[in-house]
């Protein structure tokens, strides 16, 4: 996961995102390879002190987006994730699943081709989970190639996509119709 | 690009704001630092302009024999401009002098008679003299040498008794005035120090602070350059409101003590606010600038530490 949003160098191999080689990715380059990839974490990395709005718009002014962009695509993003009554929340006012889907929404503000989802259930109950991955499906269909990184057999068998098995940092399965083997 | 900047000053007002006792302790020691610097600016021009005050008095004079003739001593005059060592040589007549200590003491009148008497008596009161001027302090003991081995020794009396004395003043003026500015500058390489040290604290509290922040900041793919502005625009700015206070922390004492100065300084073209007010610019505007300088500079290398960016 850190590889592939170049926060760690790989000692051996190659890493190529969408034909770019990112192996030896020069530091100059890393916010804008990072723009084209979401990132998603279990603990959902929220700022306390701002609204689900505002994290989600934390993202876009950090990058130096025009105020009149930010307007347009923040609101879209919310509906997506079905936040948009939620907007003027903060994260200790909303539910777990609720704060996952903030996260997500955060990740795809710059349109990213590729989403990283790191264990984005691990704390969430069933009914919720099954939300977040609702959630990945329909952005996966959307055309965003969606990672999702997971220990939850039921979440793997259920998807019935494509899995990759590593095991101690090791590839041991690649099946395009995959399930949950170890 | 507009949009970017005002992004980056509403972080660091924000920044600003949230840690404020931050902020005011930071800007406190910037104070301090600055305002040990701009007295120092003007301690030395005190001590140097007492040193040469007490050097412009300094002269050596000669004292010529009552027979010799202006035109000899023209001649001689001449001779002493000629060498290297002398800025100025100014003739006293023997009326000249008698004038001048006669407007000395016009108010009393035992002198004036005593004067008037001798003058009655055998016509020449004080004797014609040359006041002479060194380039330099040090120039005085070659000059008295070159006076004494000179083919006119005999016609004059050199009296150096005015030298001597101020020679000690200067000596001793000179050794205080080292004294102190050797103290002041161990004072402000310790206040420079600790603001180097405070700058780079305020980097690395700040990135503490902001962690969250700056890690989403970096997740999200906002530029290194977009990281680091925000927290060095907020050092910027604490220097900036230092050296406003400082300005008028300065001023406030300076107009108490400039007068003091004038009076001590009487009659000598020296006036500290005056020098401050045409220096302005330079002084303030200097050390506003250097500070920044610093501050980019140790905030890129703090941030480079802490951040990894």
């Amino acid at each position: 996961m850190k590889m592939l949003i170049a926060d760690e160098a790989p000692t051996d191999g190659k890493i190529v995102i969408g034909g770019w080689d990112i192996t030896t990715i020069r530091n100059y380059d890393v916010p804008y390879l990072r723009r084209q990839i979401g990132v998603v974490f279990q603990d959902y990395k929220l700022l306390q002190k701002k609204s689900v709005y505002e994290n989600v718009s934390f993202a876009l002014e950090s990058c130096g987006t025009q105020k009149s962009r930010i307007y347009k695509i923040v609101p879209q993003i919310l509906k997506i994730v079905g936040l948009q009554s939620k907007a003027d929340r903060y994260p200790y006012q909303l539910s777990g699943g609720e704060q996952q889907r903030t996260a997500i929404a955060r990740s795809l503000v710059h349109q990213p081709k590729l989403l990283i989802a790191d264990e984005p259930t691990g704390n969430l109950d069933s009914i919720n989970s099954r939300e977040i991955i609702d959630l990945l499906l329909r952005i996966n269909n959307l055309n965003t190639t969606v990672i999702l990184v997971s220990h939850d057999r039921d979440i793997i068998n259920s998807l019935g996509k494509r899995v990759v098995t590593m095991d101690d940092g090791k590839i041991i399965s690649d099946q395009v119709r995959g399930r949950y083997i170890l | 690009m507009m949009t970017s900047f005002l992004r980056v000053m509403k972080f660091a007002l924000q920044g600003f704001w949230r840690n404020i006792w931050l902020s005011i302790i930071n800007i406190t020691i910037l104070i301090l630092t600055l305002f040990v610097i701009n007295f120092l600016i003007g301690f030395n021009l005190l001590a140097d302009n007492a040193v040469n005050l007490v050097n412009e008095k300094i002269d050596v004079n000669l004292y010529f024999k009552e027979n010799i003739s202006s035109e000899k001593i023209e001649e001689i005059k001449q001779k002493i401009l000629a060498s290297e060592y002398i800025e100025n040589v100014e003739f006293v007549s023997s009326e000249d002098a008698l004038n001048s200590f006669l407007s000395r003491h016009e108010s009393d009148e035992h002198i004036v008679e005593a004067v008037n008497e001798l003058k009655e008596g055998d016509g020449q009161v004080f004797l014609s003299s040359l006041k002479i001027k060194a380039r330099n302090m040090d120039m005085y003991d070659d000059i008295l040498i070159e006076l004494k081995e000179s083919q006119y020794s005999s016609l004059f009396e050199i009296d150096e008794s005015e030298f001597k004395d101020y020679t000690n003043m200067t000596n001793r003026l000179s050794d205080i005035s080292n004294k102190i500015k050797l103290f002041g500058y161990v004072v402000s390489i310790i206040f420079i120090l600790i603001a180097l040290m405070m700058v780079y604290n305020t980097i690395k509290i700040a990135t503490y602070t902001h962690r969250e922040e700056i890690g989403i900041m970096r997740l999200v793919g906002a530029t290194n350059n977009f990281i680091k502005s925000p927290l060095i625009f907020e050092i910027i700015l604490y220097n900036l409101i230092a050296v406003i206070a400082v300005v008028i922390l300065f001023y406030g004492f300076l107009s108490v003590m400039n007068p003091l100065l004038i009076k001590l300084f009487e009659g000598y073209p020296l006036n500290l606010m005056e020098y401050f007010n045409s220096n302005f610019i330079w002084i303030f505007g200097g050390q506003f600038l250097i500070m920044s300088l610093f501050s980019v500079i140790s905030s890129s290398i703090a941030l480079k530490k802490f951040l990894k960016i």
